[in-house]
């Protein structure tokens, strides 16, 4: 357990040195959150509800959103991959700790620094625009898990696209694909209710939305009680689910690595 | 003076001819980015339908209007990366003193940065804004004549080249930043998303920022607003040129500095 703790210490302080690619990185989202933002506030000028939605709903949504999203930013798959490309990631090989959790405890400590960052930033802005009002020690606490969960199946999916670059040297545009592709289909744009129908029923079969979505509606409350427990038991699942993928995934694709020289 | 610069165009085919007969080399990755690409272009397409899908309109512009601003922002950034990708590469040069075989080549540095990279994926992305266009514009009952399709063209020109200023001037902050990365290109790319949307949606001092400071309104709002016969950017439109001079201006005043300022740190 120690080693484990240690890695996430490394994590922590890679989370520090490199503060400045995070703030950027939050900043560029706290700019696509500040559009939605306006975009919505114009709408709402217009019609009182869209989709069951409300602005006092909407606003919280916003932000709350880019609080489940902004956490295990870009930054780290991005190293993860170079290392891979680069041939670095011998060097992990090497370590009697397996590949994954080496990455993923880093990834946890660097993780744990970024959410605390950006929920200084995030809270004080939602305070502001929404003050504290119903806000309830239970919900607080099922959104807390299903954050963590959350922040589970991204990580997991993160590690299944670093792993694609064994087989491409364009990272870039992998992380790029899967940012969009997890930005999209996990809400963090729009709430999934809006949805068109035939597109929900594809994304409730999808393990996207637990990373966003199932934790915002616990928080601002758009899922009764019922529903939020069955929300955290697929998160759940997913993570169990997405685990042995990654690790079937992993044997295929560690199986091509050739390194030159090093 | 004009002799010299038919000089650097053939030259900069020349180079970009050399650098297109690297995609050979890097087949699939051409594959995959294809997929990608425009894989998140339907992501984003998406979130506009979804949004509209929900009501008929944001800022008083419907759907296929939004569309035409998101064109011209998807054209200019894919002509930035298939035609000025060096522009991206600034950083990394200096910081691994790469940029030395440059400056002892008898050749403008600023070319020779400019078509240190390509990236095919822009030829992509310029091809879906082009469809873009085509649904946005046939669904929009737009008045065309010469004049305005010459417009037309004209902005999108302008807007590729303001938008490669953008990412050149972020770039060349390295000149005086130093580190392995420079994120303020990054950032600035990203600013790009509230152009997405009309201006009149943002708060005033939003509006001026985007407007004056990061001229991003400069590349889709106010040309689109004209074309569409949107009242009230009439002025903002003559100053387009003016615009893309100064950042053209900028551009090159930056480099120089830069490169007055460098120091190699050996290779």
């Amino acid at each position: 357990m120690k080693k484990y703790f240690t890695l996430m210490k490394c994590g922590m302080s890679e989370g520090i040195m490199y503060r400045s690619n995070f703030l950027t990185s939050m900043l560029a989202n706290f700019i696509q959150v500040a559009v939605l933002f306006f975009v919505w506030k114009s709408i709402f000028a217009y019609q009182p509800v869209v989709s069951g939605y409300t602005w006092e709903m909407m606003r919280k949504y916003v932000f709350v959103s880019f609080l489940c999203n902004s956490a295990l930013s870009f930054g780290f798959e991005m190293q993860a991959a170079d290392k891979i490309i680069s041939g670095d990631m011998v060097l992990d090989l090497l370590k009697p700790v397996s590949y994954r959790s080496i990455v993923f405890c880093r990834a946890a400590g660097t993780a744990l620094i970024e959410f605390f960052f950006t929920l200084v930033l995030v809270g004080a802005v939602y305070l502001a625009v929404n003050g504290a009002a119903g806000i309830t020690p239970i919900r607080l606490l099922l959104f807390l898990i299903s954050l963590v969960l959350g922040q589970g199946i991204k990580l997991q999916i993160q590690y299944f696209f670093s792993l694609i670059c064994f087989y491409t040297d364009n990272a870039y545009g992998v992380l790029k694909g899967r940012e969009i592709l997890t930005n999209f289909f996990s809400g963090a744009l729009i709430p999934l209710a809006m949805f068109p129908d035939f597109i929900r029923t594809v994304i409730d079969r999808l393990p996207f939305s637990g990373i966003v979505y199932v934790p915002c509606s616990i928080f601002i409350g758009t899922f009764p009680m019922r529903e939020c427990f069955e929300a955290l038991f697929f998160q759940i699942l997913w993570n169990v689910l997405l685990f042995l993928a990654g690790s079937i995934f992993w044997k295929k694709a560690s199986s091509v690595i050739s390194v030159y020289g090093g | 003076m004009i002799k010299r610069w038919k000089r650097y165009f053939v030259i900069y085919w020349k180079i970009q001819l050399q650098n297109i007969k690297s995609l050979e080399q890097y087949r699939a990755d051409f594959f995959m980015m294809l997929f990608f690409t425009t894989l998140s272009q339907a992501c984003n397409l998406s979130v506009i339908g979804i949004i509209y899908s929900n009501i008929p309109s944001v800022g008083g512009w419907n759907m296929w209007e939004i569309l035409i601003l998101y064109g011209y922002l998807l054209f200019s950034e894919g002509s930035v990366n298939f035609f000025f990708q060096g522009a991206w590469k600034i950083t990394q040069m200096l910081n691994k003193a790469e940029i030395d075989r440059f400056l002892v080549r008898p050749l403008p540095v600023g070319l020779q940065l400019i078509t240190a990279k390509i990236d095919f994926d822009g030829l992509n992305k310029m091809f879906l804004a082009s469809v873009i266009f085509f649904l946005g514009f046939s669904h929009c009952r737009i008045n065309w004549r010469a004049v305005k399709v010459l417009y037309f063209v004209i902005t999108l020109v302008i807007a590729c080249i303001i938008r490669f200023c953008m990412i050149w001037i972020a770039s060349c902050t390295s000149f005086w930043l130093g580190g392995i990365k420079n994120s303020l290109n990054y950032f600035t790319l990203t600013i790009g998303e509230m152009a997405k949307y009309p201006l009149t949606i943002y708060p005033a001092v939003l509006n001026m920022v985007f407007a004056y400071i990061i001229p991003y309104a400069f590349i889709s709002y106010f040309p689109a607003s004209y074309l569409l016969g949107k009242s009230g950017c009439l002025w903002q439109n003559l100053m387009i040129p003016a615009v893309c001079g100064i950042m053209l201006f900028i551009a090159g005043q930056v480099l120089r500095r830069g490169l007055r300022r460098y120091e190699s740190n050996g290779n």
